[in-house]
């Protein structure tokens, strides 16, 4: 009976988006964007939840290229006034994880997942390439809905495509990436901001696709988002002030929307030709040459822990092919945040020097 | 120790390893567990891996690092309980010839007793919360693009 709950539950979930976005007063945004250089269809129900959820894709923006690989479509529960037809039992999927806060569940065959956080749910059909979810209310979203939108469910589609979602940072410069692993409260939001403040490319703070790519590896950018504690955001002066935390409970970190602030700094790829660790409460800023293994250590460590689904052997194996390809160095913190972009370009003039 | 008679294999269905500049890396992927081992405990990874039980192992590495096989054989039994233990390898059944276990290079450095070097602070930070599906239990390989 599993089997035939999911496609029900499918059913049922496209049946009220059509119903929302048919509305007579909806207010229905569309665009198409590439992920990972795969055209990608975002369709949405109520302006509010338009406004938002548009937003951290905005600098994936691409023409309309015809075939989606995939098609998301999400509605505002409040605003449309069409309530999520599915309950807590998340479409009867069999197998149920906690994960991220939340609740993960699949179907025996995989094929469908879901994952439910507070009043909002989407599920996720790999074969149809299609997710279609709904929003308690588009107004009230928290800082991961409104900043990492539906990064769960993209891990997987991401997964399918053999793109690896890693917690990783990623800036640019030079044609090249340098990628910024590290747990939370390691310094990866403050550096990939300061780095772009000073004239650095941007693609991620948080998660970041990686994708092997004949014999080289591309960096995806996935969100165009940075999320900073409002005393790290204070560091960087007037950009502090764009930063967003309206309906973003006090305990969480507002939101830097990348793409508004600095369109002409974004990228959507990039080869990947180094690896930067950091470690704050440095006496100044300094570069060090780092071991490999350390490298691989320190992706294994925050990949492991907060990619959801977690990776599995496939995806550290492409891990240890990267660490082994490009250089990895250490980057000491200090204080003045004005050293930074100057040593991560002295790692990119570097790497781009000796070549992969 | 009949415990440690046999063959040996890496716990493939849990272990993730790769040896980056003479360093051996395990990740136990259940719990995220991470490992290290270095000279010689790569070594006898590599050797184990290759299919070579206790005895060949210690008289290759003996051989490498000019030291009596007997000692090696005895630190070798702790390092294979200890992998044992920490379900990074698991008894396997015999798959032919092993490859040639004098092949690596000439060792440099003096002999070291083989250690294992375990980071739980990954481990930790997992089990703090409750187990989070891998991915690999959401296979679905009609997912792949056409």
């Amino acid at each position: 009976m599993i089997q035939e709950a999911a496609p029900a539950a499918m059913g049922l979930m496209e049946a009220a988006f059509a119903e929302a976005s048919g509305l007579p007063s909806a207010r229905v945004h569309e665009a198409a964007y590439a992920f990972a250089g795969r055209p990608v269809r975002l369709r949405t129900a109520g302006e509010a939840l338009g406004l938002r959820t548009h937003r951290a894709f905005a600098h994936l923006r691409a023409a309309d290229a015809g075939a989606a690989e995939l098609s998301v479509a999400l509605w505002d529960e409040a605003e449309t006034g069409i309530p999520c037809p599915i309950g807590p039992d998340v479409a009867d999927l069999d197998r149920q994880w906690i994960a991220a806060g939340g609740i993960l569940a699949a179907s025996e065959s995989g094929r469908y997942v879901s994952f439910r956080y507070q009043d909002s749910v989407a599920l996720l059909d790999r074969r149809a390439r299609r997710i279609v979810g709904c929003r308690g209310a588009g107004s009230r979203l928290s800082t991961g809905e409104y900043s990492k939108p539906l990064v769960h469910l993209l891990s997987i589609w991401y997964h399918d495509r053999n793109v690896q979602l890693l917690h990783a940072g990623l800036i640019a410069a030079r044609g090249g990436g340098v990628l910024i692993p590290g747990e939370s409260g390691t310094g990866k939001s403050t550096t990939c901001v300061a780095g772009v403040v000073q004239g650095l490319e941007f693609l991620g703070d948080d998660f970041i696709g990686l994708e092997h790519v004949d014999g080289g590896f591309v960096g995806h950018s996935v969100f165009g988002t940075a999320c900073l504690a409002r005393r790290d955001l204070n560091r960087f002066g007037a950009i502090a002030a764009r930063a967003v935390d309206d309906g973003i409970p006090e305990e969480e970190k507002p939101i830097l929307f990348l793409p508004e602030v600095f369109p002409e700094r974004l990228r959507a790829s990039v080869p990947v030709r180094a690896v930067v660790l950091l470690r704050v409460g440095a006496e100044r800023t300094e570069l060090r040459p780092a071991a490999r293994p350390e490298a691989m250590r320190a992706f294994a460590a925050s990949t492991l822990h907060t990619v959801v689904p977690r990776p599995g052997r496939e995806a550290l194996a492409r891990l240890g092919a990267l660490v082994e390809r490009v250089p990895a160095w250490w980057l000491l913190l200090g204080p003045d945040l004005d050293d930074l972009a100057p040593s991560l370009d002295r790692v990119l003039s570097a790497a781009v020097r000796h070549g992969p | 120790m009949t415990d440690l008679e046999g063959r040996f294999a890496p716990n493939r269905e849990d272990v993730a390893a790769k040896v980056i500049d003479g360093e051996l890396i395990a990740i136990r992927l259940s719990d995220g567990t991470y490992y290290s081992m270095e000279q010689v405990g790569t070594r006898a990874w590599q050797l184990i891996e290759a299919g070579h039980e206790l005895s060949a192992v210690a008289r290759a590495i003996a051989s490498d690092y000019a030291v009596p096989a007997e000692r090696v054989a005895g630190d070798l039994r702790g390092l294979l309980r200890e992998l044992l233990a920490e379900s990074l390898i698991v008894p396997a059944a015999d798959q032919g010839t092993p490859t040639d276990p004098t092949a690596a290079p000439a060792a440099a450095l003096p002999y070291q007793p083989p250690r294992l070097n375990i980071y739980r602070d990954m481990g930790n930070l997992l089990a703090l919360d409750p187990p989070t599906p891998g991915i690999d239990d959401l296979l679905f390989r009609d997912g792949k693009p056409e």
